[in-house]
């Protein structure tokens, strides 16, 4: 394999992004020193998603999460207090969790024995007095912890880097999708549980195909998803075309790619051109009782944002994770070529059963790795990976050019987006623009609050905007 | 080699050096308040059990070399064990 780093901080790696062009190599998603380096540059640097206390409601309630390739640990500890720790024993590196979730009193390691008190602490050393002979402290050999961890309304967040923004401040204009999203569909914060467990998958294709693409690729949908738009999967069965969104009523907006470069975050955001939360209109055909609940639970959320007005519902959380209401989208490196998806569904937490469960059945039809449109999605990242390895593949670079030099901002409306056309590529070069300050970057003081570069480029687009 | 093992190497059939003897109760089942002694002499009682096979938690009932420590908390491992004393 080509050595293309040098270095940490080897500006080589801009040769193979050109955003101003939309040009980008093919190597950055197959190459596995840039593998390693993004390991390293982005994932122990980023804000990443770990899970939901709903997962962990008891003392001794843990569950396992991941940061990039490492497995973590989510536990709360006899205190009730949270907790991230890296899998893995201080002695000789076993793993000291083996189970996906559960409850206990202290992780005890299968190999020799060190336990570990649900705070961290290493409490327990075989044969302590008598051979180590109080050479070893066991105060400094806990559980590596998170260097920061996050309880954002009830979601958990965590970043390896001390130095990092606080993540509302990495969340930026998104603060407020991810908030709502952990709302419950009356608007009540910290509202939601996850359904357990967790969906879990691996597939053949590098982490940005999907992490860079969803909630960016509007242009996808026509034509991979046009059997499954008309499939009957959505809660309303063959009413409404099929189609596998539920019924919405009218409501005065308009629909755009929006986008903070310099955070590197976006989605597929509706700007409303009035205040409040539509109305509701029955969906749930297929389902009896259901919408007299989501009906009465909408009613209240009208009456508490009736002078709101709602911006971003979706979002693509630099750098892996995709927030929307119900349902929360993860794809962990696990190699170059390897991805492991995971799906993760919120609902109400005060919900009738009957209606989680109808829920979960929606859910489990639309995504996941059995879902028919992520079944879609799939065919076309797992095979568009496998044509990009070639020799004679790579000299070609993918094409990123859609809506390139034509996003505006909107102060007013917006405030802190890029906005482009509702079908552009003007999030997945924002996602690419961010990487490359990441895998750039020396240290958070290089990328945060902005990077000298994206600066320059958002204020050349805004001056072109108001030409 | 330690007295501590040589003495394990006695009670252990067929493995000459090992430092998981056999005659080591098992630990993962027994309820909390099960008294146990342990090779050290002591006899504690088991107030939390993490059910893993390796440890208890524990509360010191007899320490013969040192009775000011009765009723302090310690964990157990499970080597040292050695006899169930009262059942919970
Ligand atoms: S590796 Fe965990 S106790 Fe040795
Ligand atoms: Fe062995």
């Amino acid at each position: 394999m080509t050595s293309l780093i040098r270095s940490y901080g080897d500006r080589s790696l801009r040769s193979l992004v050109d955003l101003d062009r939309g040009l980008v190599s093919r190597e950055i998603y197959v190459n596995e020193d840039i593998y390693k380096m993004e390991l390293e540059q982005v994932f122990t640097r980023a804000w990443l998603f770990i899970g939901h206390e709903s997962q962990v409601p008891n003392p001794g309630d843990f569950v396992v999460s991941r940061m990039g390739e490492e497995e973590v640990i989510l536990v709360r500890d006899r205190k009730s207090h949270l907790h991230v720790f890296l899998n893995t024993c201080r002695h000789r590196g076993m793993k000291v969790c083996r189970y996906d979730d559960g409850n206990t009193l202290v992780f005890t390691c299968p190999f020799h024995g060190w336990s570990y008190d649900t705070d961290g602490r290493l409490v327990g050393v075989p044969y302590y007095d008598a051979a180590y002979k109080g050479d070893m402290d066991k105060s400094e050999w806990g559980l590596p912890e998170v260097a920061q961890m996050s309880n954002y309304y009830g979601s958990i967040w965590a970043t390896w880097d001390r130095s990092a923004p606080s993540f509302e401040d990495y969340l930026g204009p998104y603060a407020d999708t991810v908030r709502r999203a952990f709302q419950s569909s009356d608007g009540e914060d910290n509202g939601v549980e996850l359904f357990n467990p967790v969906y879990k998958w691996r597939i053949p294709c590098n982490w940005k195909f999907p992490g860079f693409s969803f909630d960016g690729d509007r242009a996808h949908a026509a034509m991979t998803h046009r059997s499954i738009n008309v499939a009957a999967i959505g809660p309303q069965g063959d009413a409404n075309g099929g189609s596998r969104a539920p019924i919405r009523a009218p409501f005065p907006y308009s629909d755009y790619e929006m986008t903070t470069p310099e955070l590197g975050h976006g989605g597929h955001n509706a700007i409303y051109e009035q205040p409040g939360v539509a109305p509701y209109k029955d969906t749930w055909f297929t389902e009896p009782g259901v919408d007299d609940y989501f009906r009465e639970t909408r009613e209240r959320k009208r009456e508490k944002y009736k002078d709101s007005y709602i911006v971003g519902e979706t979002a693509l959380i630099w750098p892996n994770v995709n927030i929307q209401p119900h349902r929360i989208l993860l794809w962990h490196p696990h190699a170059p070529g390897v991805t492991e998806s995971w799906r993760a569904y919120p609902i109400d937490r005060a919900a009738p059963q009957f209606v989680k469960d109808a829920q979960r059945r929606y859910m489990m039809r639309y995504g996941g790795p059995c879902g028919l449109t992520e079944s879609d999605d799939m065919e076309n990242w797992n095979y568009a990976s496998a044509a990009s390895v070639g020799t004679v593949a790579k000299r070609y670079p993918y094409n990123f050019i859609m809506g390139a030099g034509h996003a505006w901002t909107d102060d007013h409306a917006a405030p802190g987006m890029t906005l482009n056309y509702e079908v552009a590529e003007e999030n997945q070069r924002s996602r690419l623009r961010r990487w490359l300050e990441f895998m750039e970057a020396g240290s958070w003081d290089d990328i945060y609050p902005v990077n000298p570069v994206s600066t320059a480029r958002a204020d050349a687009t805004k001056a072109k905007s108001e030409a | 080699m330690t007295d501590g093992e040589a003495k394990y190497t006695e009670a252990v059939v067929g493995s000459p050096i090992t430092a998981a003897p056999n005659d080591a109760v098992m630990i993962t089942d027994l309820p909390e308040g099960t008294q146990v002694r342990l090779r050290n002499g002591n006899i504690v009682e088991i107030t939390a059990n993490p059910r893993d096979g390796g440890w208890i938690f524990v509360k010191i009932v007899e320490n013969a070399n040192d009775p000011n420590t009765v009723g302090d908390e310690d964990m157990a491992f499970c080597v040292d064990v050695i006899d169930v004393v009262k059942r919970a």
